[in-house]
């Protein structure tokens, strides 16, 4: 089975933008799944996988849906939306991280994004139920579809 | 056609924080410049009270995700001046390695890919990337070089842990550092290859004759200490910043403004640094600057771009000589007895002088916090230059004009997280 590498990306401090933190570290303890916490700019996304690897990269995003609605692009088989409301400390974000690793030929062998939709991401906010929620069901869906659940 | 004009940017992009800029021209002349900074204020000063000394550089590195080195720095070199202790030259030569980190990966991000844009007309860097991969490319192995310095001495490549006041809690062995040896060399040609492409930009003339501050120290290119100097004369320790330098508060601004006393606008920074301290750089790096287009001296904020190569390639240049001689601290940090007693000291962060002063206790604790950022003492001379570039522009179209206006603040790679206390323009034409 091809390594899989499943990036969270976001930030513990702001409430729920911790969505992609918290789904890496539920898989952390999978065997044959490699997890990065992400807390930086988008462009030094593609530093944390090889070309054949397998990626998953989660993210928080606020899009105007209801908290814990789970959204899933296929990064390999197009651009992701940069405006899809992603949450980011920092820009470049993550959109922007991935769009320049295609340009630059630098896309892992698969690459899925999941955006989790963010109820509140206010400074020394609290992560809300249906987030925590969202966290566990893209958790077990990243298991499921890399055949490891 | 109307004879008022406006500009307006609300968000003002690829700049680390939140505010917005609005220029207001009427019948010919600019009116007012205002730069918003609407990200909220954060407090640090006041909840620092109270708290051990000790806990200094880990909360104020809190205060930006870019260069946090510098807040560790400032507030570690703060103390131990309070507390009269001299850490000594292994724990000096280590600090200086991890501040050559920082300066590398924020010159780069901000150089290559916040700045680099502007000039060849990209909204963003993803943009630039389909037309120039290599530079991109490098860049960000460049960047991440940098990062890795960081992450071998502090521990992690943002919010380092490994800073404590005395020193490190502990020194990396030099096989864990000598890894980092073979990247900066590779680094260096890509230091070099980035100073050539942007060298090869298109700068407008712009020259700008604000106070420029910044450290100097009587044999180093300033990092970690120094006498703080201005292109105006000025010499003074840099615990004595604050009875020639003030802070106001402006309603538009959760930043607040430092100017020098009397009112004089000042900028500290890149170029401040580049034109107190040329001679301070070294034949090779002078040469390379030399042959990127730049004199002894540099005064067009449009040129800051190579300025920060210049600096990318000279930290890279020291990181090496450390590394070459690098020996552990034995220990790692030396013990501050607390005393009742004010020590104050000024660094310079990738984007100019930060200054930190405390009080404290002799129960170790802090009474009183004073924190300086750069972005705060160059908001003045941001607004000044867009006042000027403005009034010397006014026959440019709305579209471009604006643009550049947004360029002319990326020239000061302002942090409005650190100084509130971020950025949106409009300008406003009568």
């Amino acid at each position: 089975m091809e390594p899989l590498v499943v990036i969270g990306v976001g930030n513990d401090f702001r409430g729920d933008d911790a969505a992609g933190l918290l789904a890496a570290r539920r898989l952390h303890a999978c065997r044959g799944v490699r997890t990065v916490e992400h807390t930086r700019d988008g462009l030094s996304l593609m530093e944390h996988w090889r070309p054949a690897d397998r990626v998953v990269v989660v993210d928080a995003l606020c899009s105007g849906h209801s908290p814990g609605t789970v959204f899933r692009f296929d990064a390999t088989a197009g651009p992701v939306p940069g405006d899809a409301g992603w949450v980011s400390s920092h820009t470049p974000g993550v959109a922007e991280g991935i769009e320049t690793a295609r340009i630059l030929g630098r896309l892992p062998a698969a690459l899925t994004v999941y955006g989790i939709e963010a109820a509140q991401v206010d400074p020394g906010a609290d992560v809300t139920p249906a987030v925590a929620r969202a966290v566990e069901e893209v958790a077990l869906a990243i298991l499921e579809e890399t055949g490891r659940a | 056609m109307s004879k008022v004009r406006t500009i307006t940017v609300d968000a003002l992009a690829r700049i680390e924080g939140e505010g917005g800029l609005k220029v207001r021209v009427r019948a010919g002349r600019v009116q007012e410049v205002r730069l918003d900074i609407y990200e909220p204020p954060r407090f640090f000063e006041a909840f620092l009270r109270g708290r051990a000394l000790g806990e200094a550089p880990d909360l104020t590195a809190r205060i930006c995700g870019i260069c946090p080195v510098a807040y560790q720095m400032s507030s570690v070199h703060a103390m131990e001046a309070a507390c009269a202790v001299d850490p000594g030259p292994r724990v000096r030569a280590l600090r200086r390695l991890l501040y050559c980190g920082e300066w590398i990966e924020s010159h780069v991000l901000h150089a290559a890919m916040l700045h680099a844009p502007d000039f060849l007309g990209y909204e963003s860097a993803l943009h630039m990337a389909k037309d120039h991969p290599e530079a991109v490319t490098l860049s960000l192995r460049l960047k991440k070089a940098g990062n890795e310095i960081v992450t071998a001495v502090g521990g992690r490549e943002i919010h380092p842990v490994n800073v404590r006041v005395g020193g490190f809690w502990r020194a990396p062995a030099p096989a864990e550092l000598a890894p980092l040896v073979p990247k900066l060399e590779a680094a260096r040609g890509e230091a070099e290859a980035l100073l050539k492409w942007a060298s090869a930009f298109t700068f407008p003339e712009f020259d700008l004759r604000h106070e420029l501050v910044a450290l100097r120290h009587p044999s180093e290119y300033p990092l970690n200490e120094g006498r703080i100097v201005s292109s105006e004369g000025l010499d003074i320790a840099a615990s004595d910043w604050e009875r020639h330098f003030e802070e106001e508060h402006v309603k538009r601004s959760n930043a607040l403004h430092a100017l020098r006393k009397g009112g004089g606008i000042i900028q500290t920074g890149p170029l401040a640094r580049y034109t107190l301290n040329w001679d301070r750089l070294g034949a090779p790096i002078q040469a390379a600057a030399q042959e990127a287009g730049l004199g002894k001296e540099c005064r067009n904020p449009f040129k800051s771009i190579l300025v920060r190569c210049v600096e990318t390639l000279w930290a890279i240049d020291e990181a090496l000589r450390i590394l070459r001689s690098y020996e552990p601290p034995e220990p790692s940090y030396v013990e501050l007895v607390p005393r009742e007693a004010t020590g104050a000291a000024a660094t310079e962060a990738p984007r100019g002088l930060l200054f930190h002063r405390y009080r404290i206790g002799g129960d170790g604790l802090i009474k009183e916090a004073r924190i300086v950022p750069p972005t705060a003492q160059n908001i003045r001379a941001i607004e000044a230059d867009l006042r000027g570039f403005v009034q010397g522009h006014l026959d440019v179209a709305e579209e471009r004009l604006t643009l550049l206006c947004e360029q002319v603040v990326r020239n000061h790679d302002p942090c409005i997280s650190c100084a509130t206390h971020f950025l949106k323009l409009k300008i406003e034409r009568d």
